[in-house]
């Protein structure tokens, strides 16, 4: 092995203080295009994870838990796969490591009344206080959540249809599981809304005990879980389906697919369109800076060639350079975005309401470890490869044909 | 063992232009021994530098004979030509070429450190040549802190710090002044005293041409006439 092994290394770090003018405006080129692919990235990861906040808090929780094989398929009797003695069931969960809360929840179909208006409605029972430590990202047009048996919330939809107000009585009539005819007077406390039309219409809340006493029976249909977050969901999961046999524990992507999940790859799909316009962007820059000083080197890189300078030689210091090109811009651009995210965003991006929320909010840019990463190599990947062209034409020539062309 | 370093047979050699072939050489018959100091002459235009690329291997004849140190070179690869030149040839522009990020020594010790087996050999040799081209005092300066002069020489001492068999130099000393074109001959004469080297030289400059042992004349593409000092 000859001593030059690490010659092409110099030559190309070398090669970047060339034109200086010219490496700067590269640099710039890459540095702009990682900064912006970071911010964006950290931009839609901070929608997407204001937006779980919002569908775990609003709803659905991490996850829940069924009887295997209820969720998802409707019964004639649904009564017969619901949680049989939830006490000592929620105590059994409670034990798993990760698990912070569980809430108990009993839904059903049911007519609510209030005067002449007689409307069918889908209600479901829960624990008031239990329920308002967590579920805050609930959406109130009016009044406040449920604070005894007596009272109820109602849809947007159902309360319009009822003309229904806050203080007003509406009652529920349904049927026992043993298949009696059973009602109950209610006060409404509040009045919610989903997002959805088709839920907003006919939903309604109540406390889990009234439910249970319409119902006739102490089941549940199920619990809502808060963990500790969201990584600990595959854990809680596997430990429910290994020591509980009996139940399935489903997470809030696949429960809330059609909001959440679509959503999420709604927003990737763009990001992916975005970030391919940034590369595009990139890479027509390095394209051109690389051209031009290709077409300045025909000279040199002929009289090397001359001297038995090796093509692949040629290449690998080619490459080599706008290697480093492409690293160092990314690593300014990585400062770069992480000096805006400090300083000019540091208090977030003021978004207005998301669809199916009533609140503003701010965008924090939540940018992680693997964010860091595509964003620094894609565009040192797109620096070398928008390099490739330029380089092969000008290492394509015949040495007479570089000589001539000199500068 | 070959007696001649170039053994040039009926070499044609022509350049496509506007759809035709345009013929730079008509048929050269040319010997050039080892250790030589050798000028090209001619008018413009009269093929020395298209010569000169046959010579070293940067350019293929359309036919004819073209042996190099007693190999056929008509036909080569590409790749064993590189490793040819790498070896045993160097060549010397009238533009000097050098990298411009790169220092004196840098620069002279480019190739020299593709050759020799260690770093320490192929720098010692690189100074060994600046030592004679009168380079010793600018060993790290940026070519664009040297003269035209030194420039031409730190691209001679390049060429030759790899101990090629050949130095090939097109109109070497055409950017340079009388004095400094005449002492970078003198350094020519002095290497080749010293390592063996043999010149191959194309000039327009008469009193270039008095420092030469071996003078070939081309005219249209044909060596017209051979002269010896």
């Amino acid at each position: 092995m000859t001593p030059s092994v690490g010659q092409p290394f110099k030559i190309a770090w070398r090669n970047l203080f060339r034109n200086k003018r010219r490496t700067l405006a590269s640099t710039i080129t890459v540095a702009f295009g990682a900064a912006g692919l970071l911010v964006f990235q950290g931009f839609n990861n901070g929608i997407m994870n204001q937006y779980r906040e919002n569908t775990i808090r609003g709803y659905y929780g991490y996850g829940q838990v069924f009887t295997k094989g209820y969720y998802g398929k409707v019964y004639e009797k649904p009564w017969e796969h619901w949680i049989n003695d939830p006490e000592r069931m929620e105590k059994e969960l409670l034990s798993i490591p990760g698990i912070v809360q569980l809430f108990p929840r009993l839904s059903f179909f049911s007519f609510i009344v209030k005067g002449g208006i007689n409307l069918a409605g889908k209600g479901e029972g829960v624990l008031p206080l239990r329920e308002a430590a967590f579920f805050d990202k609930m959406n109130f047009e009016e009044g406040t959540y449920l604070k005894d048996e007596n009272e109820v919330i109602l849809g947007k939809g159902l309360a319009a249809s009822l003309n229904a107000k806050i203080g007003d009585t509406v009652t529920i009539l349904s049927q026992t599981i043993h298949g009696q005819i059973n009602g109950v007077d209610l006060r409404v406390a509040g009045i919610f809304h989903m997002g959805i039309k088709a839920i907003d219409d006919q939903y309604y809340r109540l406390h889990l005990k009234t439910a249970q006493s319409l119902l006739g029976t102490n089941q549940i249909e199920m619990f809502s879980i808060q963990t500790k977050g969201v990584e600990y969901w595959e854990d809680i999961q596997r430990h429910i389906e290994e020591e509980v046999s009996t139940l399935e524990a489903i997470r809030f992507e696949v429960l809330d697919k059609v909001y959440y999940q679509n959503s999420v790859d709604f927003l990737e799909a763009q990001f992916n369109f975005v970030r391919s316009i940034i590369l595009l962007i990139v890479g027509l820059g390095i394209f051109n800076t690389v051209a031009v000083g290709m077409l300045e080197r025909g000279g040199e890189v002929g009289a090397l060639r001359a001297n038995g300078e090796q093509v692949r030689r040629l290449w690998l210091i080619f490459l080599i350079e706008n290697s480093l090109l492409g690293l160092i811009g990314g690593i300014c651009g990585l400062l770069l975005a992480v000096g805006i995210n400090k300083t000019i965003l540091s208090s977030g991006i003021p978004m207005p309401p998301g669809p199916g929320i009533t609140r503003h909010y701010r965008i924090l840019l939540e940018m992680r470890g693997e964010h860091y990463w595509s964003a620094l190599f894609l565009p040192a990947f797109v620096c070398v490869a928008s390099s490739i062209w330029p380089i092969r034409k000008l290492l394509s020539q015949k040495i007479p044909d570089l000589l001539r062309s000199s500068y | 063992m070959s007696t001649s370093l170039f053994r040039l047979k009926n070499v044609y050699y022509s350049y496509p232009w506007n759809g035709e072939r345009v013929r730079i050489l008509n048929g050269i018959d040319l010997e050039i021994p080892y250790e030589s100091f050798t000028c090209l002459v001619g008018p413009s235009g009269t093929g020395k530098t298209t010569l000169l690329n046959l010579l070293g291997l940067i350019d293929r004849p359309d036919t004819g004979s073209l042996l190099f140190d007693g190999e056929e070179v008509q036909g080569l690869m590409e790749r064993k030509a590189e490793l040819l030149r790498l070896h045993k040839i160097g060549f010397i522009f009238q533009s000097f070429y050098l990298i411009p990020t790169l220092n004196v020594l840098e620069n002279t010790s480019y190739f020299a450190l593709q050759v020799f087996p260690s770093e320490r050999i192929a720098l010692e040799k690189s100074k060994e040549v600046l030592d004679i081209l009168g380079l010793s005092d600018h060993l790290y300066k940026l070519p664009s802190q040297l003269s035209g002069g030194q420039r031409q020489r730190v691209a001679i001492a390049r060429a030759l710090a790899k101990l090629p068999k050949v130095i090939l130099a097109d109109e070497p000393t055409a950017n340079l002044d009388a004095e400094t074109a005449s002492r970078t001959i003198e350094a020519f004469q002095e290497l080749q005293r010293r390592e063996k080297t043999s010149f191959i030289f194309t000039t327009h400059d008469p009193h270039l041409v008095s420092y030469a042992k071996v003078i070939y004349k081309l005219r249209n593409g044909k060596i017209e006439g051979r002269g010896a000092l």
